[in-house]
């Protein structure tokens, strides 16, 4: 399949400083069809995005990583996208495995995962307490929700159009990643996960999930179901 | 009887007919409404014979009707709060669904 059926969708809030990095990458590496969310950011992310060939949405209130990669996706859809890429605007995820992504999709699996605890994944300066907050997260979704993944809170993910007209999560903030896992479920997908290649940094540590976020999630969870 | 009998009295048949009001505007679905109309008849009833909150309280195990109607009245603002984020909830929904939209509808691409 050609990159000009993928649709890469990257939600972004306050990206300023990483932002034009991660566009330059993609665009180098020939993918054109890029979709860049921007989630009310108060910096100057939308002023650089838009000096770049890529398409600009800009939700006008802020509405979480869920909602702009609901926007994103849906908008990619429409623009007759095949394949879609959810991809990090802070610069951690590797432009080189959405190749390896889009293959597998193409190989009949409606949604491939990106995991950071398998076999040939490669994860640079990962703190001790994010390994501990990404344990936790897979126990909780193992117990609570059924669902049984290698690395549930990675948000490095691609889907199918027919999965992505599928997977309709409610969820507005961070507890997307948990409830697109158990709609896969839900909804009989075939998935894969793959090995990823993450490169933290200060600032992507910065930007990622802490431990105050876990309540939040889980109530979003619960009020979700209703 | 005693004056507050009086007042729950009428603030009962108050709520009656403001609930027939509602429900001949078309304001309440059925569920709502056999829900309303049995917890104001109840404060009727208690009202007019207050021996019924003492009977019901020893039936639960609170030893005093006033003591029931307190845990009661918990719960029902339990409900009330739950309810109210649900409601907030759903406007949330709206809200991203509509910025979702502005969004899609106002896509920029900067030509190479």
């Amino acid at each position: 399949m050609e990159n000009a059926s993928v649709f890469i969708v990257i939600p972004a809030y306050n990206e300023a400083a990483v932002i034009e990095s991660v566009l330059q990458k993609l665009l180098a590496a020939n993918y054109f069809n890029i979709v860049v969310v921007d989630d009310c950011s108060r910096d100057r992310t939308g002023e650089i995005v838009k000096n770049y060939p890529v398409f600009y949405l800009r939700h006008i209130i802020n509405r979480g990583q869920g909602a702009a990669l609901r926007t994103g996706t849906d908008f990619a859809r429409q623009q007759g996208a095949q394949v879609i890429v959810h991809f990090d605007a802070d610069g951690q995820m590797s432009v080189e495995d959405i190749a390896r992504f889009v293959e597998h999709v193409n190989a009949r699996r409606d949604v491939v995962l990106g995991s950071r605890f398998m076999a040939g994944s490669e994860v640079i300066q990962m703190p001790w307490h994010r390994k501990l907050l990404l344990t936790g997260a897979k126990v909780f979704n193992l117990v609570v929700l059924g669902v049984n993944y290698s690395d549930p809170q990675n948000g490095f993910r691609a889907l199918s159009r027919q999965a992505a007209e599928r997977l309709r999560w409610k969820n507005d903030r961070m507890a997307h990643n948990s409830e697109i896992l158990r709609l896969i479920k839900t909804e009989r997908l075939p998935y894969q996960e793959i090995p990823v290649k993450i490169n933290y940094s200060e600032y992507s540590l910065k930007k990622g999930q802490s431990f105050k976020d876990v309540w939040k999630i889980i109530w979003d969870l619960f009020i979700n179901k209703f | 009887m005693f004056l507050l009998q009086y007042l729950l009295i009428a603030l009962s048949v108050l709520g009656i007919i403001s609930l027939f009001w509602q429900i001949r505007r078309g304001n309440m679905d059925w569920f709502s409404s056999i829900k309303w109309f049995v917890a104001w008849c109840a404060v009727l009833v208690v009202a007019i014979e207050p021996a019924i909150a003492d009977w019901l309280a020893n039936l639960f195990g609170t030893g005093r009707g006033a003591d029931l109607l307190i845990y009661l009245s918990i719960l029902f603002i339990f409900a009330l709060i739950f309810k109210l984020f649900l409601k907030i909830n759903q406007v949330e929904r709206q809200i991203s669904d509509l910025v979702s939209h502005l969004a899609q509808d106002k896509a920029h691409k900067k030509k190479d």
